[in-house]
């Protein structure tokens, strides 16, 4: 009698707790938890960049003044009337002001208006500029991902083989090249010295006269635009997926199943598509994930060599200005991209193995 | 497995549609070759300056901040919106332009206000200017109209002034009114008389017009001309306001060009040949194609023989390849360089000018000038606080003779360093209180040239037996850092390129980085403005400074000059090191027949502020291949 009363005891608590268990799961869920790690990271880091970009060596009012001076050779008076009329900024503000400021302003969604131009909303300067990186960066990360994964996994299969040895040391050397460093060499070899490509007409996201609007030749006139930086993304990145992808598969050609497969008498191209290639690409989805989240800000030198109206320009010609808002806003898109992305990283593995949510 | 075949036939068809869309962009080897321009066989003109486009943020009001290309900082505003004048560096004469003609009266005195003819060049109407003058008449040119038909008045004109008071330009401070005489004349009045009035209005105000200005110029009359000022709650809103101005397009203008507004993209825009302008028939190309970027960007292009003139201070390899290239180099003077500035609060020891000059005739600055920037790096020679092409302009043959030119002499630095109390102990330098003299020297990182002179410097210091620590700060804290007074030996800047009178180079080299330092709160270089010379005696360097520009009388302000340039001689406040010629390229034989020569006197413009292409085209002196 007792057992039976006991387990109708716990019968009980548990249906009652089946009945609370929604919203007790879902605030001490892993989702919940994940998402208010997410919001403090972002908080965190955003609180950080506020103060950061303010220990910037200058004003923007000093660096325009010196800028006059230095550059077009003004005099102090001159560039100091003309810094006056042009930035109705109080730099003397105390920075703790500033900062209640800008959060409650982020709590409007609003990202303030920019220094360097006046009347011009933060937000309006990084919706018209974020895109065209989405576009140039994403698209080299796709093709770098896809060629390199296929590339290194070839090499792994053919370990030790000519197309290995060359493969490896073309991915190193491509891996190591910084992307800026690479688009010079790309402008002057190929544009100004042997004069196959045309830098100048290539310049920048559009051609001259080239409206923006739902056409042809809008779209060929974008591609042709942003072929040189999708080419310089995708070579200087493309030899790291290559030795990951390698290393990668070769773990996994070590591994049980695939000697069975192998054993069984099935196809070779199977066994390297199906069988190794699914989980060897797995690992390299994380870093895919994180470079996913980089990509709005992972063009600040390139953009200028081409003229590439991205918000990687953006954000050096704002460093360069010291223009607060703007700098703050693009930081905390970027964060926000970098977070975001890693946040479905962790929900997806989260589905894969769920012994991470515990 | 339809998944999976939808998914491969979706791939396939993005993949040949990209390589497609490569293929018909001419992206592939197929579709290069060099840009072809002016397909309707117009005759162009390619230029470099940077601007910001619409997209950016960039817009039509050209007074603010990212305005696009903006007169008279811009090369190319200034064919858009002509100014009433330019002027001759060489000689010191005028170009009249939008105005034919001007003159200083006093106005008590019932001055009149009939236009006396200019010539092109060579127009100098200061030397007639009475000494009492007070306000400063300008005629206007007929037949110069806006590209809109309709002709430039005086009223244009005034408003425009006007709307410089809302940015608080530095004219407004010698100037306090400007009303329209007639259709064609108008005054400007001058609280504190001064003969450099004359270019703040002639040079730097270009006119726009009224059509599009003229509500903010009244109510720039009605805000300051009660008194206001920038300061007061009334001014400060007004300027918001101003600043937030965002015409819809491009004002008309009165110059050969206009901009064409489709054209804008963040690499290149056009300017379209305005056909009503007075000077339309002067112009050789039907349009300027202007190329955006700084110098990391416009190198290549430049290279690339698709850029007739630019003007980025490209670095001395980039000038060898395009010697190589056949691209000639233009090298103008900018009427300032790098010098080398001390911390007297801090450097007890140097503050006797002998010090200073014994450092001066220790420093090849011939060697230091061609290390920074080549064959545009030219030793400073007469040491007299300003630019040495403005020296005869200003000194006697007799006060020029009594300069020092400080030649290098390592033998006399050391005996002038014994005589104030240094001592050398083997190589090295001892200081008056037996410590070594051991000294910073800081210089901008960012500036290739102005940083090659400070490792220069640091190194020839140091060969001569001083102890010194390059150290390369980034640009925008170097000035700060000097300012402060945070410094020992500090690269900075002399001189001025914006206007010729050495007023304005007597003030960087008394008040930048000193006075100025301490009215912002700093320390800056302390060096003291009420001084004791040989050559003039007991001098308050910060009247002479004040008193050098104002006034109609030339003369006097010759003789202030003169002593300053004694007293700079002699006191050294800064080293000057080299003057920075232009490395500018002009390409000839491709769109441009070909540029002047090197002993053209349009070759002697300080070339940011009467650029020289601007001259040429209102002269009519550039011929299109």
């Amino acid at each position: 009698m007792e057992i039976q009363a006991s387990a109708e005891i716990i019968q009980v608590e548990e249906q009652e707790e089946i009945r609370v268990n929604p919203l007790k799961k879902f605030f001490t869920g892993y989702l919940f938890r994940r998402s208010l790690r997410a919001l403090l990271t972002i908080y965190l880091v955003s609180t950080f960049i506020f103060f950061l970009v303010r220990l910037l060596p200058g004003d923007p009012v000093q660096v325009y003044i010196n800028k006059q001076m230095t550059q077009y050779g003004y005099s102090y008076e001159d560039a100091a009337n003309m810094a006056q009329s042009l930035f109705a900024i109080d730099v003397n503000r105390p920075v703790l002001l500033q900062y209640f400021d800008y959060l409650g302003n982020l709590l409007r969604f609003d990202l303030g208006t920019s220094i360097t131009l006046p009347g011009t909303s933060v937000a309006s300067i990084i919706q018209s500029r974020i895109w065209w990186t989405i576009y140039s960066v994403g698209t080299a990360l796709i093709i770098a991902f896809v060629l390199g994964s296929f590339i290194g996994m070839i090499m792994a299969y053919k370990r030790g083989s000519t197309f290995d040895g060359v493969a490896s040391t073309i991915g190193s050397i491509l891996n190591s090249f910084p992307n800026y460093l690479f688009a010079l060499m790309v402008i002057i070899i190929f544009g100004v010295q042997l004069g196959w490509i045309d830098y100048t007409k290539m310049r920048g996201s559009l051609s001259s006269g080239q409206q923006v609007e739902f056409s042809f030749a809008f779209f060929k006139d974008v591609i042709y635009h942003a072929i040189l930086p999708i080419m310089v993304y995708t070579l200087t990145s493309i030899g790291g997926w290559m030795l990951l992808m390698k290393s990668s598969t070769i773990a996994t050609l070590e591994e049980d199943y695939v000697t069975a497969a192998r054993a069984r008498g099935v196809p070779e191209w199977r066994v390297l598509t199906f069988y190794v290639g699914r989980n060897a690409i797995l690992p390299l989805f994380t870093q895919l994930t994180i470079s996913v989240g980089f990509i709005v800000g992972g063009s600040l030198l390139v953009e200028p060599i081409f003229q590439y109206q991205g918000i990687g320009s953006r954000l050096l010609e704002s460093i360069t200005q010291r223009d607060y808002p703007v700098l703050q806003g693009i930081f905390l898109v970027i964060t926000i991209s970098v977070v975001m992305a890693l946040f479905v990283a962790d929900l997806l593995y989260s589905r894969l193995d769920p012994r991470i949510r515990s | 497995m339809v998944a999976s075949m939808n998914r491969r036939r979706f791939m396939g068809t993005a993949g040949a549609g990209f390589a497609a869309a490569m293929l018909s962009g001419g992206a592939l080897p197929g579709g290069f070759g060099k840009a072809v321009f002016a397909q309707d066989g117009g005759k162009e003109f390619h230029g470099a300056y940077p601007y910001t486009d619409p997209g950016a943020g960039g817009h039509f009001n050209t007074f603010v901040t990212n305005g696009i290309l903006p007169p008279p900082s811009s090369i190319y505003g200034e064919i858009m919106y002509v100014p009433l004048g330019m002027y001759f560096w060489a000689d010191g004469t005028w170009l009249p332009l939008v105005a034919e003609s001007w003159e200083f009266v006093n106005a008590a005195a019932g001055a009149t206000a009939e236009a006396s003819p200019a010539s092109e060049g060579g127009y100098a109407p200061l030397n007639s200017a009475p000494l009492d003058a007070d306000t400063l008449i300008v005629h206007l040119r007929d037949g110069v109209n806006w590209s809109d038909g309709t002709p430039v008045t005086a009223q244009d004109c005034v408003d425009t002034i006007w709307v410089y008071r809302i940015m608080s330009n530095t004219a407004w401070k010698y100037i306090d009114d400007a009303v329209v005489i007639d259709d064609k004349s108008f005054s400007v009045h001058m609280s504190v008389p001064s003969t450099v009035v004359e270019r703040y209005v002639i040079r730097s105000m270009s006119p726009v017009p009224s059509s599009v200005y003229g509500e903010w110029a009244q109510k720039a009359r009605d805000v300051f001309g009660a008194g206001k000022t920038i300061d007061d709650p009334e001014g400060a809103q007004l300027l918001d306001q101003f600043n937030q101005f965002r015409p819809e397009g491009p004002a008309p203008a009165t110059g050969p060009y206009t901009i064409d507004t489709a054209s804008i993209t963040n690499a290149q825009m056009t300017l379209a040949k305005n056909d009503n302008s007075y000077w339309a028939d002067k112009v050789a190309f039907d349009r300027v194609i202007n190329f955006n970027g700084e110098t990391d960007t416009i190198t290549a292009v430049v290279l690339s023989k698709d850029i007739d003139y630019a003007t980025h201070g490209f670095a001395t390899a980039t000038e060898q390849q395009m010697i190589a290239d056949n691209i000639r180099v233009l090298r103008p003077p900018t009427y300032s360089g790098p010098g080398m500035l001390f911390n007297y609060g801090k450097l007890t020891e140097l503050q006797d000018a002998k010090a200073r000059q014994a450092l001066a005739h220790a420093i090849d600055r011939g060697q230091n000038g061609t290390i920074s920037l080549g064959a545009s790096g030219v030793a400073v020679q007469y040491m007299a606080g300003f630019a040495d092409a403005l020296v005869p302009l200003w000194l006697s043959e007799e006060d020029m003779a009594g300069l020092n030119m400080y030649e290098l002499d390592q033998d006399k630095a050391s005996a002038m360093l014994q005589e104030v109390g240094f001592t050398k102990d083997g190589d090295t330098w001892k200081k008056p209180d037996g410590s070594d003299a051991a000294y910073e020297l800081s210089f901008p990182a960012e500036f290739a040239d102005w940083s090659a002179a400070g490792q220069d410097l640091a190194e020839q210091l140091t060969n001569f037996g001083f102890v010194i620590d390059p150290r390369a700060i980034t640009y925008t804290q170097q000035p700060i850092d000097v300012d402060q007074g945070n410094f020992d030996f500090a690269v900075r800047g002399w001189g001025n390129s914006t206007n010729p009178h050495p007023h304005f180079s007597f003030s960087t080299a008394f008040f930048t980085h000193n006075t100025l330092a301490v009215n912002n709160g700093g320390k800056g270089t302390q060096f003291p403005l009420q001084t004791s010379t040989e050559a003039t005696g007991d001098v308050d360097l910060s009247a002479l400074v004040v008193a050098s520009a104002e006034g109609m009388d030339v003369e006097a302000q010759k003789a202030n000059v003169a002593i300053m340039a004694k007293v700079y001689n002699e006191l050294l406040p800064a080293i000057p090191l080299w003057e920075r010629f232009g490395n500018n390229c002009a390409l000839e034989g491709v769109r441009v027949v070909a540029w002047p020569a090197d002993d053209d006197p349009l070759l002697k413009q300080s070339f940011y502020a009467d650029n020289i292409p601007a001259m040429m085209w209102f002269q009519g002196l550039m011929e299109a291949v």
